[in-house]
């Protein structure tokens, strides 16, 4: 497993990563796994709540697939691939302090999905460190992420 | 769609049917033949307390006093905490397409902006703080929300024009109640009412039409659409903000509170936390002190939110300078973690704060 730090921030080569959605997916026989990524987490703050979808629901790549609460940001969260949702992690759920132990174990939603093809709009491998590099530049132009 | 900015204004409304009707504007802003955004401009009838869409009623609001005083409740569906509405208390809403901003966290900046936009024309000079407060030289006048219904955005205002503060201590839940008679006199000293300020509510009124009717670029129509809005409300309230399931709907995490003393260079030092989950979501520190020191306020900013693991607390507490000098970083998260594992199981209280108190507050 390839690991990247840009910035401070650890990525993992072989992972997918949305910058919208802020979002890490693994991909094993059309099941996403999908968690926060560690800048996810910088700019939402201390996650307080957290409501997903149900298993058995329909999600949409870009659309609501949940909501949260948090340090920073109080909102939706965003479902990075098209799908039904087969599971989820309860036990982060219900303890969401564990995110910050080690984001890349906290996986919150398994889809299975729908639209393969949307895994070209993600990002990965050798694609990781210009796209996230992208993605701090424009956080901190929008005031979302300090200098 | 209609490229207007309509305009409604609505006085005494009922708990469920203010809530529906501002998810109704959301979940059909932007849709054919309807206004592009909507603005509205309300108040309550004297009293209704909301809790966020992430707290427990019952948690929050001591509802048999709400009921012998005739105030009803009701959940919001914008997080944040409980609120105190009524006939003084400014409603403001807007919604707007989903696509109206590159992302939610941009169009909370910019709604909030339109805000204090409207109170800079009155000569309020106001700024926001976090992710949900407009203060006006750090004594909280608004408190900001946000969600997303259907393919609408909705953002939420509640602009302190009065407050009766004693009657928000008697039905929230909130640590600054712990402190008897001098939780009144905590809250007035950190919030501020247009009233106080000597600003009217209709000139404030006129001011958000003109702000958000400029920052959307959209020219204002008064009740544009409302026969469908009231259509869609009426439904929402039905089906939703009147029933117990969504009143009572639980949060993910158990809210609850925490209380310990430390030892201080200022002498005993009493912090009562509101918690959700691990997470301390507001902090109150009272003690024999007469002077708010920096390190006291800079303790409680750093308290606000922190995780309740000592690992995780103590390295964001010894980044406070001086607080050594108060106490040791290490001692205050072991005190705070131990007394929430000790707790943790045990059914108490559970208390998340409210929205109208800033979210740090130093005695």
């Amino acid at each position: 497993m390839k690991r990247l730090n840009v910035e401070g921030y650890e990525l993992r080569g072989d992972l997918y990563y949305d910058a919208k959605a802020d979002m890490w997916l693994s991909v094993e026989d059309g099941l996403a796994r999908v968690g926060y990524d560690p800048l996810g987490l910088e700019i939402n703050g201390t996650l307080a709540a957290l409501v997903l979808a149900e298993p058995g629901r329909e999600v949409t790549r870009g659309q609501a697939a949940g909501s949260l609460e948090a340090e920073k940001f109080v909102g939706p969260v965003t479902a990075p691939v098209s799908g039904v949702v087969e599971a989820v992690n309860q036990e982060v759920v219900g303890n969401l302090a564990r995110i910050y132990a080690d984001p890349y174990a906290a996986w919150l939603l398994a889809i299975r999905m729908s639209d393969p093809s949307e895994l070209e709009e993600l990002v990965t491998g050798d694609a990781l460190n210009e796209s996230f590099a992208r993605r701090l530049q424009a956080y901190r132009a929008q005031g979302v992420l300090a200098r | 769609m209609s490229e207007v900015l309509a305009l409604h204004r609505d006085e005494g409304v009922e708990a469920a049917w203010g809530l529906a009707f501002d998810e109704a504007m959301a979940q059909l802003a932007g849709l054919p033949e309807l206004p592009s955004a909507h603005l509205r401009l309300y108040d309550y009838a004297d009293h209704a307390v909301l809790v966020g869409r992430y707290q427990r009623l019952e948690d929050e609001v001591d509802l048999d006093m709400a009921l012998a005083l005739g105030v009803s409740v009701n959940r919001r569906p914008t997080g944040g905490g409980a609120i105190l509405m009524g006939r003084e208390q400014l409603g403001v809403a807007l919604a707007v397409p989903v696509a109206t901003f590159a992302s939610p966290r941009e169009g909370m900046a910019r709604f909030a902006g339109g805000v204090i936009a409207a109170l800079g024309e009155l000569g309020v000079r106001a700024e926001l703080r976090g992710k949900n407060d407009i203060e006006v030289d750090g004594r909280k006048i608004a408190g900001v929300g946000f969600c997303q219904s259907g393919d609408g955005l909705l953002f939420h205002a509640s602009v302190l024009v009065d407050l009766d503060t004693d009657l928000l201590l008697s039905l929230l839940r909130i640590p600054l109640a712990k402190l008897a008679a001098h939780g009144s006199r905590a809250v007035e000293e950190r919030i501020i009412t247009l009233c106080a300020l000597g600003a009217g509510r209709d000139a404030l009124e006129q001011a958000l039409a003109a702000s958000f009717s400029t920052m959307l670029g959209l020219e204002v129509a008064e009740g544009e659409g409302r026969e469908c809005l009231e259509r869609r409300a009426a439904i929402l309230a039905e089906e939703r903000y009147a029933t117990e399931a969504w009143l009572f709907a639980q949060g993910a995490a158990a809210a609850g509170e925490l209380s310990v003393e430390l030892r201080s260079s200022l002498g005993m030092l009493r912090v009562i936390a509101a918690t959700q989950g691990d997470v301390i979501k507001s902090a109150v520190l009272a003690g024999d002190f007469n002077e708010v020191t920096p390190e006291l306020r800079s303790l409680e900013e750093a308290l606000r939110w922190s995780v309740l693991e000592p690992g995780t607390l103590e390295r964001r507490l010894a980044s406070i300078p001086g607080l050594a000098r108060l106490a040791g970083p290490a001692a205050i998260a072991q005190a705070l973690c131990a007394a929430h594992a000790s707790r943790a199981g045990a059914a108490g209280p559970r208390r998340i704060g409210s929205c109208y108190i800033p979210e740090e507050i130093i005695l």
